[in-house]
């Protein structure tokens, strides 16, 4: 039985857990189809059991409905690693078939730069990055890919009621049949198009200037840098990202995880020119065309967390730098759309550390 | 040179001073040689007598209605087809500027659409108050009624109980819609400052002019004759809305009729008292009012052309607001009239009326501390203020703002989206 949208559960058991508990926990409906490509096996008091990615929700669902598989005691790698089980060697779900929902006269694709906008679950601050975008130069061009099939009905109308009206930007939105995941949907977007810069970009980052930022953007790609992205703020003001940097889990050994240096924390003191970073994140990134064709655009992590960027990060590192340009600000709202469980949030980040780490032989 | 003049709502149903002044300002252009007026209205719905909008041309120039309300947040349109309506009437007309007196109902994406339907078109937009900038109505006053001086995602989050991520993205889409304005327009120095401060760091928001309201209005060399009479005769002119301050007016008469009997011949309550803004305040001014009585006269909703007359009849109007203010239309007009003004010491009241000069000042807010000012003005053997203010004319107001089309219209030549020579 497939859900119409998927996600990986993020969720610790409920009272009567041990307070050391963590786990992936999934709302199982029906019997288990471990036919299906993703598969999460969970293992705990020596039971086992094989959930399909498909059938396990992130929603919020009753604690009682779920099916309460967990480990139980102190998370080590090798432990995670079991839990994650065939998840890893699995990780990319089938492609999903694409539609057209919208296409305003003036998209042609053929544009200098590509902004890729994956839309899940919802697009509140959409009408935020359409609204800047009208004051976007000549050359500029959006491709909307929406992830989530329960929310296409809604996006494509509130596309097609405004777009032209008002706004009138050159732009597309192409439609997942499935939830396919954030990597599938960037590579949907970046790939629908011809553009030589493309901006990989959330939907909750309101960009601040596109007329002159893009153009900085697209400046600052010296020819040996592969990737530069803006830096990312809070509402707030404070640093959100500026680079990533694989770090040493200070509360979990033997883990690494992507850390973001300098976040909440004054976004004046970053360095006044561009610079370098280990790593990026997809919530605002611009690539060459030609360099995402060469490292295959982004990998696919399933489910949530920065490992996407990551990989990504570790793939373009190898063509070329990744840097951050400092006189590029834009805020990113992710609040909305970030509504991580703490623990199962460290749950499921831990396991998928591990899948990341067997994936990169342990780069940072 | 030919002029859209566009007001957030139409005079003839709400006369409010925004309006008022647009109207006025309707008036002065067209009395300049060479300045082809029209003045577009926006309105929920438009009237049975005119589906198509258009307007009679009664005061000399073309006026016109359009569909337009927005949401007093974004301020986009309530409905996206509204945009083709001000689509066509800036095809037909091909204003050389187009003036927005306000982004409420007008749409803060008015600018955007005149730029992509006329990108030769100067932009200029009258700022009437802050909505823009402070989330609750524009009153920049906090929920216990503390005056706000500060604006910022994470302080109004916690003020309307938004979260920071909608407070931010708000801010974002309006300070882009004004982006595409080339000069603007404000009546007070405070909302100038404030709108500055308020944009800083948001391209576009830097021409900021003072420049004030236009008035349709007959002024008077003198002070007007004043019969001898007791006490002071006081009016209060304008809606019946918690921070007009009406219920500050009302509780300084009480105690002024406790402490000060014979203070006061007459106070006149003028304006919308209808239970549209509060049912709860609108219930407590109207038992105020009737407590009031007879001394406290409430008169109700007043023309324009009875204004002279009311203004005439007072030694003193009141305005007791307990916001900031930006140009009260009704100081001008009794500034026009040789009224003194009694008004709150903050904002642009304070502003338009210099302390023992135009009128006096009281603490804003404050019932007791008007009822002092307004005993002592009542004991003033001589209540003439021969330094009084006189507004601008309605040339003079017109002569400004064509300086500023002109501006606005060689700032887009500049930009390369106009006519260069």
């Amino acid at each position: 039985m497939r859900k119409e949208r998927p996600d990986v559960a993020e969720h610790v058991l409920g009272p009567g857990a041990a307070s050391s508990a963590f786990g992936i926990v999934g709302q199982v409906a029906g019997p288990v189809d471990t036919a299906s490509p993703l598969v999460v096996e969970v293992r705990a008091g020596g039971q086992s059991v094989r959930l399909p990615i498909d059938d396990v929700r992130h929603d919020a669902v009753p604690e009682e409905t779920f099916a309460g598989l967990a480990v139980a005691g102190t998370p080590t790698p090798a432990a995670l690693a079991a839990v994650v089980g065939v998840a890893r060697a699995s990780a990319v779900p089938p492609a999903p078939d694409v539609s057209l929902g919208y296409r305003h006269a003036r998209m042609t694709g053929n544009s200098a730069v590509s902004v890729v906008v994956p839309v899940y679950r919802e697009y509140t601050y959409l009408r935020n990055l359409v609204r800047a975008l009208a004051d976007a130069n000549d050359g500029v061009e959006l491709t909307v890919v929406c992830d989530d099939p329960q929310l296409a009905g809604d996006l494509v109308a509130w596309v097609r009621a405004w777009n032209e009206p008002v706004y009138d930007v050159p732009m597309q939105v192409l439609v997942h049949d499935r939830n396919a995941g954030f990597a599938a949907a960037c590579n949907t977007g970046w790939r629908s198009g011809r553009g030589e810069l493309v901006v990989l970009l959330n939907s909750d980052v309101l960009v601040a200037d596109p007329s002159t930022d893009l153009v900085r953007l697209a400046a600052g790609m010296a020819a040996d840098v592969a990737a530069i992205a803006p830096v990312l703020l809070f509402p707030d003001g404070s640093l959100q990202h500026a680079g990533m940097a694989m770090v040493d889990a200070p509360d979990f050994p033997g883990f690494v995880l992507p850390g973001h240096p300098g976040k909440h924390g004054p976004a004046d003191d970053l360095p006044a020119e561009i610079f370098d970073v280990p790593m990026l994140t997809g919530a605002a990134i611009c690539v060459r065309r030609t360099v995402l064709e060469r490292v295959g655009g982004v990998p696919a992590v399933y489910g949530r967390g920065d490992f996407e960027d990551v990989l990504l990060s570790l793939s373009l590192r190898d063509i070329g730098r990744l840097v951050v340009d400092p006189g590029v600000r834009w805020t990113h709202v992710e609040g909305a759309s970030y509504r991580r469980d703490e623990l199962g949030g460290i749950a499921v980040t831990l396991a998928k550390s591990v899948v990341v780490a067997e994936r990169t032989g342990g780069r940072r | 040179m030919k002029v859209l003049l566009v007001s957030h709502e139409w005079e003839a149903e709400h006369p409010g001073g925004a309006q008022r002044s647009a109207v006025a300002l309707a008036d002065g252009l067209s009395a300049v040689d060479g300045v082809d007026v029209t003045l577009a209205s926006a309105v929920g719905r438009l009237p049975e007598h005119a589906p198509d909008g258009v307007l009679g041309s009664e005061r000399g120039y073309a006026e016109v209605l359009v569909e337009s309300r927005t949401d007093s947040a974004f301020f986009t349109w309530t409905d996206p087809t509204q945009a083709d309506g001000w689509a066509r009437l800036l095809r037909d007309l091909r204003p050389d500027v187009v003036h927005l007196h306000h982004y409420f109902h007008v749409g803060i994406d008015l600018p955007l659409l005149v730029r992509r339907v006329l990108p030769v078109a100067g932009i200029v937009l009258t700022l009437h108050e802050y909505m823009a900038i402070c989330l609750r109505s524009g009153q920049m006053v906090d929920e216990a009624g503390n005056l706000c001086l500060a604006s910022g995602t994470s302080r109004c989050s916690a003020c309307v109980s938004w979260s920071i991520d909608t407070v931010a993205a708000r801010a974002d889409y309006v300070r882009r819609g004004l982006a595409d304005v080339d000069v603007f327009v404000t009546p007070s120095e405070f909302a100038r400052r404030r709108y500055l401060d308020w944009g800083t760091g948001a391209p576009g928001i830097d021409d900021v002019r003072v420049i004030p309201n236009a008035l349709v209005f007959e002024g008077r060399s003198d002070p007007a004759p004043r019969p001898a009479v007791a006490g002071l005769r006081l009016a209060f002119i304008g809606q019946h809305t918690p921070h007009k301050g009406v219920g500050v007016l009302l509780s300084a008469v009480e105690l002024l009729q406790r402490t000060a009997p014979g203070t006061l011949d007459r106070v006149d309550v003028f304006g919308d008292g209808s239970d549209r803004f509060s049912p709860e305040f609108h219930a407590d001014i109207s038992t105020a009012l009737r407590r009031s009585a007879p001394l406290v006269r409430t008169r109700g909703r007043y023309t324009q052309a009875a204004l002279p007359a009311i203004l005439d009849d007072a030694d003193a109007i009141v305005v007791p607001s307990t916001w900031w203010e930006n140009s009260p239309v009704v100081i001008e007009e009794a500034l026009a009239r040789r009224v003194p003004v009694i008004c709150s010491d903050i904002g642009g009241t304070a502003e338009k009326v210099r302390d023992g000069v135009d009128g006096w000042h009281f603490q804003a807010g404050n019932a007791a501390s008007l009822a002092e000012v307004i005993a002592n003005v009542a004991a003033l053997p001589d209540r003439t203020l021969p330094r009084m203010r006189r507004p601008a004319t309605i040339d003079d107001v017109a002569r400004a703002h064509l300086a500023a089309y002109g501006d606005a219209v060689a700032r887009r030549a500049a930009a390369g989206q106009g006519p260069t020579a």
